[in-house]
C-alpha cells in the first residue's frame, strides 16, 4: 500500500508535468536582458519615457546617493509589482505584467538607467489584502519603486506603509483619489480615473446618440460595490446632473459577483434607458447584458469603464457578438493594441521580437506605460544624482509633462489636484474585423479624448471616498 | 523516577498541565527560544528576526489563536465547522466599531484595545451560542455545509453593512496595537513604532510579535486547560460517541453550544488582532478561503491535540513562503547556475524559446504557468501528499518519533 | 409560497404576470444546472462518503475542454462534416463529458482511493487541495480571456406563454432531464444495482463478490462527466459568456441544493436544485426596489441558504436524504 502510495503521488506529478509542457514546445523567445541586438525599434525611437530628461549617460553625476533596490556596484536597479497573478483579475494582469517586462527588457539593452540593469521583483497577492500587505512586506527593503499594484482596497492597505518609505507606487486602478495627494501621496495616477472617464464616455456616447436623430437620452447606472464601481457612478451620476439627462436607473453597488445578475438587468430592462453605463467585471457584465438581451433589449447604447469590457465579448463563439458591436461604446486609459502611436509600435515591435506566440491584447501597451512612468521618474532621479526612494519621489514630482510615446495620454505630477488629473481618455469600438484580422478587436476611434463635461469638470477631491 | 511519556502514578500527574519533567523543561525551552526569536541570537535562524520573518511570525500567531478556538470545538468536541471565518469577521468588526476612529461613512469609538480586544471576543462567543442551537441538530457533512452557508451569509450581512465594514471591495481601517488607559494622545505602550524597552532597542516588528506571543500562550493555557476539565471531558465523550455520552448524563446540546462560543471567542480574537495587524480589510478577506485554512491547519497538525493545532498554523502559513523562495531558487538556478541542480531546474522551468518546462519565467501569456500558479499548485500538491502520505498529520510523525526512540536501542 | 406569488402575480395584471412567468422561468434554467451539478456531488457522496470540493474546479475544466474541442479544433465536427452543426457542437460537449470523467477516475485512483479508511474531513480536504490543483491548471489553460463554447444556440430565444426563454436554457433542462432518466436507469443496471449496495453495506457488497474500488471509480467518473455537463451549461448564454476564472465558483452555489434535497438522494439532489435556483430568482425579482433595501446588498445569493436553514431546522437530514441511524 505504502508503495503504492508514493508510486501514485509520482504519477500525479508526472501527470501534471505532462499536462503542462504538452503546450509548451511551441517558440517562444525571452526578453532576456542579455540579448546584445539592438531592435530596430530601438534604432529609430530616440525619445524614450523620460524624453524632457537627458538620457545619455555621459551626463552620469559622479556621486549617486542611493538607499533601497538600487545596487550601483552590481549594476543593477529592482523595481517591485505586486500583483494578482493568481486571483480574479490574473488574465488583466498578466499581460500587464508582460509588457513590463518586454519594455524592461528594452531598456536594459538599450544601456539601463545609467548603464544600470533594471530588474523585476514580482510577489503574488491573489487580490486579498492580507497577501498583498505580505507581498509588499516581503519586498519592500529590495526594491526602489512599486511599477505595479494590483486593486484599490490592497493598494490603500499598504499605502501607510509606502508613505513611511516614500516609495512611489503605480497603481493598476483608476481610482479618482490617487490624484488626490491628501489620499495616498505616494501613490501614483496615471490615466483618466474612472469617475472622469465616465464624463468623457458619456459624452462620446450622448453625441452618437444625438447624431442619430434622437431626443434627449435616458440613463441607467449599475455597478459592482467598492471603488471601482461607485468611483465610477459617482461619475456617470454626477454627468446627468450636469447636463440635466434623467437618470431612469440607478443601480449603483447592485452587482454582486458569483450570483444572478437577472434582476438588474430586469431593472435595466424595465427603465427603458438609451444609455446604460455598466461597471464591473467582465464575467458578470457578460451575464447582464446577456439577461437584458435575451428579453430583447436593444437599441440602447451600452458603456462602462475599461475593465468591464473583454474582448470575449466578440469572440468566435460567442453569443453576444453582433449585439456587442452593435451596441458597446469603449474607453481605455491607454491605446488598445495595434494603436498609432511610436509607444505601440515599439510595444508590437518588442512582442513580435521576444513574445511572438502572445495573443493580441490591450492591456500590454498599459504595462508599458507603467514601467514608462517608473522609468521616467528613475532617469529624473539618476539625473539629479539622489536615486533614494525619497529622490525618486522628489525627481517625480517635477515632472510636469511625462510622456509615453503616446501610448498614453501625457501625465502632470506638479501642481494642484485639478492641475494633475487626467482627462484623456481613448475612444473604441468593438471590432470582429479587427480581431479576425488578428488584432485584440478595439477599433480606434479617437486619441486622447475629452469629452466638454470632463473638461469643464472642476476636479479637487476624490469622486468616491473610501 | 524516570518518568515515560503515558505512564501516570498518580491522578495528580495524569491531569498535569505537562506531566513529565522531560515535557516541562522542553516547553520551558521551547518559550525560551520563541521569546528570544526576535534579536536573532539562535544560530541557523537568524533571519527569522529580519521584519519580514517577524511579520510572518506575527501572523502564524493571530492564525494560530484562531486555529486554536476550531481545536476546541472541532479536535474536541467534533464538530466539524467550515464557519470559523465567520466569526473571525465578527470579531475583526466588533473590534472596529469599538476601537477604529470615525471614518467616511463607517462607525468608530476610538476605545483603547482592553475594551476592543475582550469585547471581540465576548460578541463573536454570544454570536456563536446564538446560532450553536440550530448548528447542532444536523452532524458531519451537514454541518460542514451548514456552517459553510454561515460564511456566504455572513459576507452578505458583512457587505449589506458599509457603515461598519467600510463596504465590499472598499473596507476600513482598523484600531492599531496600541495600549491605551483611556483616549489619551501618546499610547501608553505603542507597539506599531521603533523604540526600545526596558533599555533593548526593538523593532515595531519585533514588539508586534511579542506581544502576539503572549495572546497565542494565553490561548494555548486555556485550550490546555479546557481538555483536563469537566467541560473538556465532556466535548470529548460527546465527539467519541454522543449517544453514550448522553446516555452518561452528558447534556448534549449544552455542550455543543458552549463548545461554539468558546470556539467562536478565540476566532474573534484572531479577527481583532488580524484587523489590528493589518490596518486596513475588506468584507471578502472573511471568506470560505480563510474558513478552509483553519480546517487545513487542524488537520494538517494532527486533529486533537494543541501541539499539533500550532504546528498546522505554523505550516499553513509559513508554507506558501517556502514554496515561494523554492520556486524563486529554481527559476534562478535555471537561468543562470550550472552543474546537477541546474539541470534538474531547466527540466521543470522554461527560460528560453523551444523550451519545455512546467514554469515559464517568459513574459506573461506564453505556454506554461506563471511563477505564482506554479506556487499554487505546488502548494496543493503537497497539501495533497501530505494528507496521503500522513494522516495523522505533523503530530503522527512525532509520534513515530517518539515511539522509536521510546524503545531505543530495541526498535523493531 | 410558489401559490402565493401566483396569486401575487394575477392581482397585478399583465406585467406581473410576465414578471413571474420569467423569473420562474430563469429560476428553472438556473435550477437546472444546480440539479445537475447537485447530481454530480450527490452520487459522488452517495458511493464514496465524500464531499467533493473539486466539482467546481472540474466543472471549469469540463467547459474549458468543449470550448477547446468546439471552437479551436473542431473535434469530432472536422472528422463528422456531413452532420448539422448543432449535431457537431453536442458531440464535442460529449466528448469533453467523456474526458472529464476519466480524469474524475485518474483522480480517484490516484488521490482518493488511497484515503479509504481515513478520517471523513482528510478526504474532504484532499478534494479541497485537488481542487487548488485543478483549477491553477484549467485558469491556466483557459489563458488571459473568457472562452465563449460556440455553441449552435447563440443568443436565440423562444417565447412560452408569457415568458422569454433562451435556447441554451431549454437545453439545460433538457440535459437534465436525461441526466436524471439516466441515472435513474442506470440504477437498475447491473452496474447501479452493486453502486446501491455498496451505498448501503460497503462490507457486505463486498462479500457478495463486488468490488467497491471500482464503484467508486465509475462514481467519480459519471460525477465528474455531471460536473463537465454543468460547467458546459453554466457558460452558455444568458448566464455566461463563456469559461473562464469565475466558473468554478459556481459550484459553491449549488451546495445548499444537496443538503435541502438530502445528501444521499438523487432526487433529491434535482428537486434541491429547482428549488435553489427558483428561490434565488423570485428573491432576486421580488426582493428589489426600496421597500426591500433593509435586505441589503444581494441578498438573493444567501436565500438558497436561508431555505436550506428552514429546510434543515425541519428535516435535519434534508427532504429526501437517509436518517442516519444511530448506535451507541
Amino acid at each position: 500500500m505504502r508503495k503504492f502510495r508514493i508510486f501514485a503521488l509520482l504519477l500525479v506529478l508526472a501527470l501534471v508535468a505532462a499536462a503542462c509542457s504538452s503546450d509548451s514546445d511551441e517558440t517562444t523567445t525571452t526578453a532576456g536582458a542579455e540579448e546584445t541586438t539592438t531592435t530596430a525599434a530601438a534604432e529609430e525611437t530616440t525619445t524614450t519615457a523620460a524624453a524632457e530628461e537627458t538620457t545619455t549617460t555621459a551626463a552620469a553625476p559622479a556621486e549617486l546617493k542611493t538607499d533601497f533596490g538600487v545596487d550601483v556596484e552590481a549594476g543593477t536597479i529592482t523595481v517591485g509589482q505586486t500583483a494578482d497573478l493568481t486571483g480574479p483579475f490574473a488574465p488583466l494582469v498578466t499581460p500587464i505584467l508582460a509588457g513590463q517586462k518586454l519594455y524592461w527588457g528594452w531598456v536594459n539593452a538599450n544601456g539601463g538607467i545609467g548603464g544600470m540593469e533594471v530588474l523585476m521583483e514580482t510577489r503574488d497577492t491573489a487580490y486579498q489584502v492580507e497577501q498583498h500587505i505580505a507581498a509588499y512586506d516581503e519586498i519592500r527593503d529590495k526594491v526602489v519603486a512599486i511599477s505595479h499594484t494590483t486593486g484599490s482596497p490592497q493598494t490603500l492597505a499598504i499605502a501607510d506603509a509606502l508613505e513611511e518609505d516614500d516609495m512611489i507606487a503605480v497603481p493598476a486602478t483608476w481610482y479618482s483619489g490617487w490624484t488626490d495627494t491628501n489620499i495616498a501621496p505616494t501613490v501614483l495616477h496615471l490615466g483618466a480615473p474612472y469617475c472622469l472617464e465616465a464624463m468623457s464616455l458619456l459624452d462620446w456616447v450622448s453625441e452618437e446618440w444625438a447624431k442619430e436623430g434622437n431626443e434627449a437620452p435616458t440613463l441607467a447606472v449599475a455597478s459592482i460595490p467598492g471603488d471601482f464601481g461607485l468611483d465610477s457612478m459617482a461619475g456617470a451620476l454626477k454627468w446627468a446632473e450636469i447636463n440635466g439627462v434623467e437618470v431612469v436607473y440607478d443601480g449603483s453597488a447592485t452587482i454582486i459577483p458569483n450570483q444572478d445578475q437577472k434582476p438588474v438587468a430586469d431593472a435595466i430592462v424595465a427603465s427603458g434607458a438609451n444609455m446604460v453605463y455598466v461597471t464591473t467585471t467582465p464575467g458578470t457584465f457578460g451575464e447582464v447584458f446577456g439577461a437584458a438581451l435575451q428579453q430583447g433589449f436593444v437599441g440602447a447604447k451600452w458603456s462602462g469603464a475599461g475593465p468591464t469590457y473583454n474582448p470575449a465579448f466578440i469572440a468566435e463563439g460567442s453569443a453576444i457578438a453582433d449585439a456587442i458591436q452593435a451596441m458597446w461604446y469603449g474607453g481605455f486609459y491607454a491605446q488598445p493594441w495595434g494603436g498609432d502611436s511610436a509607444g505601440m509600435a515599439l510595444t508590437m515591435q518588442l512582442v513580435e521580437e521576444f513574445a511572438p506566440d502572445m495573443p493580441a491584447n490591450d492591456y500590454v501597451g498599459l504595462g508599458v506605460s507603467e514601467a514608462m512612468l517608473v522609468h521616467a521618474a528613475l532617469q529624473a532621479a539618476y539625473d539629479s544624482g539622489d536615486m533614494t526612494r525619497a529622490g525618486v519621489n522628489a525627481a517625480l514630482r517635477t515632472l510636469d509633462n511625462v510622456d509615453f510615446m503616446g501610448l498614453a495620454p501625457n501625465e502632470n505630477y506638479t501642481g494642484s489636484t485639478s492641475d494633475q488629473v487626467q482627462r484623456a481618455i481613448t475612444l473604441y469600438r468593438p471590432s470582429v474585423a479587427n480581431l479576425e484580422a488578428g488584432g485584440s478587436g478595439s477599433e480606434i476611434v479617437a486619441n486622447d479624448f475629452v469629452g466638454p463635461t470632463a473638461l469643464g469638470f472642476d476636479f479637487q477631491e476624490a469622486c468616491y471616498q473610501f | 523516577m524516570r518518568t515515560r511519556p503515558r505512564l501516570y502514578v498518580s491522578y495528580s500527574s495524569e491531569m498535569a498541565l505537562l506531566p513529565t519533567w522531560t515535557q516541562k523543561i522542553s516547553a520551558l525551552i521551547f518559550f525560551a527560544l520563541l521569546v528570544v526569536i526576535p534579536f536573532g541570537v539562535i544560530p541557523g535562524f537568524g533571519f527569522l528576526a529580519d521584519n519580514d520573518w517577524m511579520k510572518i511570525l506575527s501572523r502564524v500567531a493571530i492564525f494560530a489563536i484562531g486555529a486554536l478556538g476550531l481545536h476546541i470545538l472541532s479536535g474536541l468536541a467534533g464538530q466539524v465547522s467550515l464557519g470559523h471565518a465567520f466569526f473571525v469577521g465578527i470579531g475583526a468588526y466588533t473590534a472596529a466599531i469599538l476601537g477604529g476612529e470615525v471614518g467616511k461613512g463607517t462607525w468608530g469609538l476610538g476605545l483603547p484595545i482592553w475594551i476592543w480586544l475582550p469585547a471581540a471576543a465576548i460578541v463573536a462567543a454570544a454570536i456563536g451560542a446564538v446560532i450553536a442551537p440550530v448548528a447542532v441538530r444536523v452532524r458531519g457533512i451537514y454541518l460542514a455545509i451548514v456552517t459553510l452557508g454561515l460564511v456566504f451569509i455572513g459576507e452578505w450581512m458583512f457587505r449589506s453593512l458599509p457603515f461598519i465594514t467600510g463596504g465590499s471591495q472598499a473596507g476600513r481601517k482598523f484600531p492599531g496595537l496600541e495600549f491605551r488607559l483611556w483616549q489619551e494622545e501618546v499610547p501608553l505602550i505603542d507597539f506599531t513604532s521603533d523604540g526600545s524597552w526596558f533599555g533593548v532597542e526593538m523593532t515595531s516588528e519585533a514588539k508586534t510579535y511579542l506581544l502576539l506571543l503572549v495572546f497565542v500562550i494565553i490561548g494555548v493555557v486555556i485550550a490546555k486547560n479546557i481538555q483536563r476539565t469537566r467541560i473538556g471531558r465532556a466535548f470529548m465523550s460527546i465527539r467519541d460517541r454522543d449517544i453514550a455520552a448522553e446516555v452518561m448524563g452528558v447534556a448534549d446540546t449544552k455542550h455543543k453550544v458552549m463548545a461554539f462560543a468558546l470556539s467562536s471567542a478565540l476566532a474573534g480574537v484572531t479577527g481583532a488582532l488580524m484587523g489590528a495587524f493589518v490596518g486596513r480589510l475588506i468584507p471578502e478577506g472573511f471568506s470560505l478561503f480563510l474558513s478552509i485554512q483553519f480546517v487545513a491547519a487542524l488537520l494538517i497538525g494532527g486533529i486533537g491535540t494543541v501541539s499539533g493545532t500550532l504546528l498546522g498554523a505554523t505550516f499553513v502559513i509559513v508554507l506558501p513562503r517556502l514554496v515561494q523562495d523554492f520556486t524563486g531558487l529554481l527559476a534562478s538556478t535555471a537561468e543562470s547556475g550550472t552543474g546537477v541542480l541546474a539541470a534538474i531546474a531547466a527540466f521543470f522551468v522554461s527560460t528560453a524559446e523551444n523550451d519545455p518546462g512546467i514554469v515559464s519565467t517568459l513574459p506573461g501569456t506564453s505556454p506554461g504557468l506563471n511563477i505564482a500558479q506554479f506556487n499554487l499548485l505546488l502548494y496543493g500538491l503537497l497539501l495533497i501528499g501530505f494528507l496521503i502520505f500522513e494522516p495523522l498529520g505533523l503530530y503522527g510523525i512525532w509520534i513515530r518519533i517518539r515511539n522509536y526512540w521510546k524503545s531505543w536501542p530495541f526498535t523493531y | 409560497m410558489t401559490l402565493d406569488l401566483l396569486v401575487f402575480a394575477q392581482a397585478g395584471g399583465q406585467e406581473a404576470v410576465d414578471k413571474f412567468a420569467n423569473a420562474t422561468s430563469s429560476g428553472i434554467a438556473l435550477g437546472a444546472i444546480y440539479a445537475l451539478l447537485a447530481l454530480g456531488l450527490v452520487l459522488i457522496y452517495k458511493a464514496t462518503q465524500v464531499l467533493n470540493f473539486a466539482h467546481g474546479a472540474l466543472a471549469a475544466l469540463g467547459a474549458f475542454f468543449a470550448a477547446y474541442l468546439a471552437t479551436v479544433i473542431n473535434f469530432p465536427g472536422r472528422y463528422v462534416t456531413f452532420l448539422p452543426t448543432t449535431v457537431q457542437w453536442i458531440l464535442s460537449a460529449l466528448v469533453a463529458v467523456l474526458i472529464t470523467a476519466v480524469v474524475g477516475l485518474v483522480l480517484e485512483r490516484l488521490a482518493i482511493r488511497p484515503m479509504i479508511g481515513e478520517p471523513l474531513f482528510s478526504v474532504v480536504m484532499i478534494t479541497i487541495a485537488l481542487d487548488i490543483v485543478i483549477r491553477t491548471i484549467t485558469d491556466d489553460l483557459i489563458g488571459t480571456n473568457p472562452r465563449p463554447l460556440g455553441d449552435p444556440w447563440g443568443a436565440d430565444v423562444v417565447n412560452i406563454g408569457p415568458a422569454i426563454v433562451a435556447k441554451s436554457e431549454l437545453a439545460t433542462v433538457a440535459v437534465t432531464i436525461i441526466a436524471l432518466v439516466g441515472i435513474a436507469l442506470f440504477f437498475r443496471s447491473r452496474y447501479g444495482v452493486a453502486m446501491r449496495a455498496t451505498a448501503f453495506d460497503q462490507e457486505a457488497a463486498m462479500a457478495q463478490g463486488i468490488s467497491a474500488g471500482r464503484i467508486f471509480a465509475l462514481a467519480w467518473a459519471i460525477g465528474a462527466g455531471l460536473a463537465a455537463a454543468a460547467g458546459i451549461f453554466s457558460s452558455l448564454f444568458p448566464r455566461s459568456i463563456g469559461v473562464s476564472n469565475t466558473t468554478a465558483f459556481f459550484a459553491f452555489r449549488a451546495l445548499p441544493a444537496i443538503v435541502i434535497g438530502g445528501l444521499d438522494s438523487i432526487s433529491g439532489a434535482v428537486v434541491g436544485g429547482f428549488i435553489v435556483g427558483l428561490a434565488e430568482s423570485y428573491a432576486g425579482a421580488y426582493f428589489i426596489g426600496d421597500t426591500w433595501s433593509f435586505l441589503g446588498l444581494g441578498f438573493a445569493g444567501v436565500m438558497p441558504y436561508i431555505v436550506m436553514l428552514i429546510v434543515l431546522i425541519v428535516r435535519p437530514y434534508g427532504l429526501f436524504g437517509t436518517e442516519e441511524i444511530r448506535r451507541v
